[in-house]
């Protein structure tokens, strides 16, 4: 499944980076896009865990995950 | 073990800062310090994991930089600017989107002047004195040297970082905002010229600025407000003093901080990731219709041109 998270405080392209790396260390998760302009993070995963590490991961980041 | 300091292009804020802090780890490099406002990096590690680690940063977008070649290098010295300005208007390579705008900036300016010229013997009974008519064709220098900047700034849209783009926002926000406000301010007052100014300033500022997010655009916004209200307020208190001289020294300061920054995102940017930036007739068209607003609301605005009736 493809999921698209609305994350909040990216102001960046290095913020950009950020999240794309530490979204796709996450196992299970794949095609990863960060998009620091519209503040978006689309990923496919195949299961409701893995989003809920990715929420996690963006969370760790110092980042906040609205939507 | 060996220490290394190390410079890097690109390293503009915090999230850079634990990129490399990140990519570090990885290489099993240690930081001893990261200093995102002068790019530098203070490092120690095995020669193989220095390498590892600057070959990793160079895939994020943070090559290091290499003295005498690098953007960084040679900050301040005015040579380069002089040699920049020359391959600019020599339209050399490495400087082409820089010299098709500058062509583009010189067109809009002459296409707007030639339809004055011909407006002027066509309308019968269109007389301008000399000042105001001076006025006239510095709305059309304002609407063109906000357009070609807006145009080159658009080029490097993509990946612009918070640094720049709020750079960016305020500078045009502010110099475009100070210009309308002082020729809409000489001839309809401070009113109309403080709402004029604010509203071309702040749009033009809001409009570069959020190439790189919400604070660019925020920053633009401000220096818009700002300096259009001053732009007004100074040509009115100068309207028995040296007002067209006062207006001809704000166009020139204008167009050497807007060289500046083109000359800025050039050197921070390199080429432009986007290529192009605006189409020619695109740039004209959207400076006809800017410099042909401003000119309409100084010579038929609410207070008429009040400085020279």
């Amino acid at each position: 499944m493809e999921i698209t998270l609305k994350v909040s405080g990216m102001h960046c392209k290095s913020c950009g980076i950020l999240l794309s790396d530490a979204v796709s260390e996450i196992k299970g998760v794949r095609d990863v896009v960060v998009d620091f302009k519209a503040g978006t993070v689309r990923f496919s995963c195949d299961n409701e865990d893995a989003v809920a590490l990715v929420r996690d991961a963006i969370e760790a980041e110092g980042y906040g995950v609205v939507g | 073990m060996n220490e290394r300091v190390v410079r890097l292009s690109g390293m503009t804020c915090g999230s850079c800062e634990r990129i490399i802090a990140r990519e570090a780890k990885c290489a099993g490099v240690e930081i001893l310090e990261a200093d995102s406002a002068g790019g530098l990096v203070r490092v120690r590690g095995e020669d193989a994991g220095i390498s590892a680690f600057l070959s990793s940063l160079r895939g994020k977008g943070f090559p290091e930089r290499v003295p005498g070649s690098s953007p960084g290098s040679g900050r301040g010295d005015v040579r380069r600017v002089v040699a920049f300005a020359s391959d600019v208007v020599m339209g050399k390579e490495g400087t082409r989107l820089e010299s098709s705008i500058f062509r583009g900036f010189l067109l809009s300016i002459g296409a707007l002047f030639a339809a004055t010229a011909l407006a002027g013997a066509l309308i019968p009974g269109l007389v301008l004195n000399p000042d105001l008519a001076q006025l006239v064709l510095l709305c059309f220098i304002c609407s063109a040297i906000t357009i070609a900047s807006y145009a080159h700034l658009s080029a490097f849209k993509e990946g612009m970082s918070c640094m720049n783009g709020m750079m960016a926002g305020m500078t045009l926000g502010m110099a475009s905002g100070f210009l309308s406000g002082a020729l809409i301010g000489a001839t309809n007052g401070m009113f109309v010229g403080s709402v004029a100014g604010t509203v071309f300033g702040a749009s033009a500022g809001m409009l570069a600025g959020r190439f790189c997010g919400i604070m660019g655009a925020m920053e633009g916004m401000m220096a818009g407000l700002m300096s259009g209200t001053m732009g007004a307020m100074l040509t009115v208190m100068m309207i028995n003093d040296n007002l067209m001289a006062f207006v001809y020294i704000l166009f020139g300061a204008a167009a050497i901080l807007l060289a500046g920054l083109a000359y800025m995102m050039h050197r921070e940017s390199g080429n432009a990731p986007s290529g192009q930036g605006m189409e020619l007739p695109h740039m004209m068209a959207y400076s006809a219709v800017f410099g042909a607003i401003l000119a309409l609301l100084m010579l038929f605005g609410p207070r008429g041109p009040v400085t020279f009736p």
